[in-house]
């Protein structure tokens, strides 16, 4: 390849879009040619400057208020005059008696049932905060997931550094667009992503590194029912840190020190709120 | 109290749900209830409304203007309810800034035409400048108003493709689907921005000084 046709390719080469067999002939010019390497880092630092300099432009409150507004006035004027006009009105405890229209005629089996429904459904309706030890049993899952990834050789189903590789696939994997951020010229290199299943929940579970340790973070968007309050669990010589934003739940999971580990959840908000 | 009764009729309740369970599917594979309104409102927030931040986002910096950005973005949501059946995809996000986009060039074109200067004229913005330098750019890598600055006088077609790519770290297959490009497109706009970006920059600096 000659410079010329390195310059014609180095922005997609940039943004990870050439092949493999593509990628190592420039990695090899690039290695070889001064010219084409300061182009290079010129074109990385910009992307780079966008990406963690450019403001960010977050939408304020009201405005999430504004759209759930407008958006029911436009579901009521749709659904007024159709026949589930008064649904519109109902929230979803009431809306159980639908299900009535199946039931049996009255009976006892009938009242045992509903009773049981009514049960079942206030249990799970209360705030995860008052279930003692839910979070117990949150951090075993948590660390049997750390564990395994480390044990059957399943620690990433995408091994990368680069986190815009890492991103954008968990982003097609997942509902939800977890923040991904290289922490490598702090010392957490990141090494790649998995997919993860946890308290009922996808999660996104990122994988870094520190010296010979892994650590997994674990994330999913923020539920009413989510503790929001920032807490530090040590179990079984492993280390649980757990912090939450607006947006999204954290759980950090790792046989690194506590003190390593705070380190890395402060980086990691940094560089996040930067975004 | 709970656990009690669930204890005394599980079997006999799970014996009769078993039984009405088969009369039940007869009657939903006749008549499928149409979905509801509420229902569909709640399938379209909670996959919608997690991409607000980004929709935001692109429409201030296609606007650069906060009141007209809010506006488009809410003014984009509805379109979006109203066409959410339509929408098959999995890409939500994609999808979303689509809407967005349209809705905001629709102001654009209507109330500042001057703005879309689409077929950007590369003679007459030579700046003269030399393009930045690595070191340059490395130099002024933190001062962000800098770089909002000069990413602000960039045509709206580079600002977005810039944000898109930079920002929301979508793909060129995304990109060219928001953007109705083809790839090639994609590849080549960014690379003209991100050139243009560059020499902005470098002449901001070397005003300054």
């Amino acid at each position: 390849m000659n410079c010329q046709e390195i310059a014609d390719l180095l922005d997609a080469y940039l943004d990870g879009e050439v092949d493999a067999l593509t990628s190592r002939k420039i990695e090899q010019h690039l290695q070889d040619c001064r010219n084409c390497e300061e182009a290079f880092e010129a074109h990385t630092a910009l992307a780079h400057a966008i990406t963690y300099n450019a403001p960010y432009y977050k939408a304020p409150t009201e405005l999430r208020q504004q759209i759930q507004s407008s958006l029911r006035g436009a579901a009521g004027a749709k659904a007024i005059g159709g026949a589930q006009a008064s649904q519109l009105f109902f929230s979803r405890p009431q809306a159980e008696p639908r299900s009535a229209r199946f039931a049996v005629p009255w009976n006892w089996l009938a009242l045992a049932a509903a009773i049981m429904l009514v049960a079942i459904i206030g249990y799970s309706l209360l705030p995860r905060s008052q279930q003692p030890g839910s979070d117990q049993f949150l951090a075993t899952q948590l660390i049997a997931s750390h564990v395994r990834s480390l044990m059957a050789d399943h620690l990433m189903d995408v091994a990368s550094s680069d986190q815009h590789t890492v991103k954008p696939w968990l982003d097609a994997k997942l509902d939800f667009a977890a923040p991904v951020v290289d922490l490598s010229g702090d010392g957490f290199p990141l090494i790649g992503g998995r997919l993860d299943y946890l308290d009922n929940h996808s999660a996104a579970a990122l994988v870094y590194q520190r010296r010979k340790h892994f650590i997994n973070l674990f994330i999913w968007p923020t539920t009413p029912g989510d503790s929001k309050t920032q807490a530090q669990v040590g179990r079984q010589g492993y280390h649980l840190l757990h912090w939450s934003d607006s947006d999204f739940t954290y759980w950090a999971v790792s046989d690194v020190n506590i003190g390593d580990l705070e380190s890395f959840k402060r980086l990691f908000e940094q560089q996040t709120a930067r975004r | 109290m709970a656990l009690l009764l669930k204890a005394q009729h599980t079997f006999e309740t799970e014996d009769f749900e078993s039984r009405r369970k088969i009369v039940k599917f007869a009657v939903v594979k006749r008549t499928e209830p149409p979905q509801t309104e509420v229902a569909v409102l709640t399938s379209f927030e909670e996959a919608m409304l997690p991409h607000l931040d980004a929709a935001h986002n692109l429409a201030k910096w296609l606007l650069r203007n906060e009141q007209d950005a809010q506006d488009v973005v809410q003014e984009a949501y509805l379109r979006a309810f109203r066409s959410f059946a339509g929408f098959r995809g999995s890409n939500g996000r994609a999808w979303l800034l689509t809407i967005v986009r349209n809705t905001a060039y629709t102001l654009l074109k209507k109330n500042r035409s001057a703005d879309l200067t689409t077929t950007f004229d590369e003679e007459i913005h030579a700046s003269g400048h030399e393009s930045a330098s690595p070191a340059m750019i490395l130099e002024h890598a933190e001062d962000a108003e800098l770089i909002k600055n000069a990413m602000d006088e960039l045509p709206a077609e580079f600002r977005e493709i810039l944000s898109l790519r930079h920002q929301e770290s979508l793909s060129y297959n995304e990109i060219g689907e928001i953007l109705k490009i083809p790839l090639g497109t994609v590849m080549s706009r960014l690379a003209r921005a991100r050139s243009k970006l560059k020499e902005f920059l470098a002449a901001r600096v070397s005003q300054e000084k």
